[in-house]
């Protein structure tokens, strides 16, 4: 198995959206039937690992467009059909990953997250499996004639959420680059601003905070990401091949998918929410506080270096 | 309009927004005790 091979990557992270999502919801179903917490802990967490991962199945799927859209046998409508599906499809598993870690962050807090967020969330969800069940099919009939109803190619999904329409935009508006750059550079200082407040504290800088006082500025983080993933996503779609054949991109998504793994510790861990002003961490959350740390910088150094040591711009 | 104006226009809308959103989550923040 090569792990460098994007294609190889696609197919076996295009399944985890899917069954995910499938199974966050059949976890978040049972735990309504047995009102039970913990599965419904559990299945908030399926919903965030699901949308973090969701991220390099829709980046690896552009990597392995451009390996086989000139082979026979692929039709590239059929290519584009499935990129537009995956792409709403994809917002909305964001969507659902931003309002279950929502409910995570006031599960830590009040010790029960509100109906409201949980309903949510459930909504959500399943608006999320009605769109990701057609995109993974288009996505199959790619290469797999056995399953197509008819030999056409399907027809392009339509709106101003497609590859056509964004690249449109970016194309028409000279303006668009800058002021999604700008962004991006505003929603990179929220986000470690805040992320490293909180894995300062965890590695045992500012003793004299509690830490539930600095898990109150988790949500401006995760804004800061929302905004990053908005504008990077539009930089990813408008100009695809700076980024398909970019190592540094790769290491940064990689960085970036460890990193994501490090907020949901900070946000759920009931060993950090216990530390009170003046007390020391123990040597897993200083461990995991100084590795945050070094990923945040690394997604940093990695987004930098895409146009010096990789081919964008 | 220029670029220079639409640039500082749209950041200085979406910062609001984003503001505007930290500031409403930020009243789900209040604890039972803490």
């Amino acid at each position: 198995m090569d792990l460098l091979n994007m294609s190889h990557d696609h197919l076996l992270l295009n399944h985890v959206p899917t069954i995910g999502t499938v199974i966050g919801i059949g976890l978040l179903l049972l735990s309504l039937v047995r009102r039970n917490d913990h599965l419904k802990h559990a299945s908030l967490e399926v919903f965030f690992v699901v949308a973090l991962l969701t991220l390099p199945a829709f980046l690896t799927g552009m990597a392995a467009e451009t390996e086989i859209i000139h082979r026979d046998g692929v039709n590239p409508a059929a290519i584009v059909a499935h990129h537009d599906a995956a792409l709403q499809a994809f917002a909305l598993m964001q969507l659902t990953g931003a309002v279950a870690w929502v409910a995570l962050w006031l599960f830590r807090r009040r010790s029960k997250a509100p109906a409201w967020v949980i309903g949510a969330t459930l909504l959500l969800s399943i608006l999320t499996l009605a769109m990701m069940t057609p995109a993974a099919t288009l996505g199959g009939e790619i290469r797999h004639p056995e399953i197509r109803i008819t030999e056409d190619a399907p027809p392009a999904a339509t709106g101003w959420l497609t590859r056509a329409a964004i690249q449109l935009l970016v194309q028409d508006n000279r303006a668009v680059w800058p002021v999604a750059e700008t962004l991006h550079f505003l929603g990179l200082c929220l986000i470690f601003g805040v992320l490293s407040i909180v894995n300062l504290r965890l590695l045992g800088v500012m003793k004299a905070i509690p830490f539930h006082a600095v898990h109150r500025l988790l949500p401006w983080g995760m804004l800061g990401f929302g905004v990053n993933l908005t504008t990077g996503m539009l930089f990813f779609i408008a100009a695809p091949m700076q980024y398909t054949t970019n190592t540094p991109f790769y290491w940064k998504v990689v960085f970036l998918m460890a990193a994501g793994l490090n907020l949901l510790y900070v946000t759920v861990s009931a060993q950090a929410w216990a530390l009170e002003a003046g007390q020391d961490t123990p040597i897993f959350d200083k461990a995991v506080g100084a590795s945050a740390i070094v990923l945040w910088i690394g997604v940093i150094y990695w987004g930098r270096m895409l146009p010096f040591l990789g081919n964008a711009f | 309009m220029g670029l220079v104006t639409t640039v500082v226009l749209v950041v200085v809308v979406t910062v609001a927004a984003v503001g505007v959103a930290g500031y409403l989550l930020d009243r789900l923040a209040d604890t039972n005790g803490k």
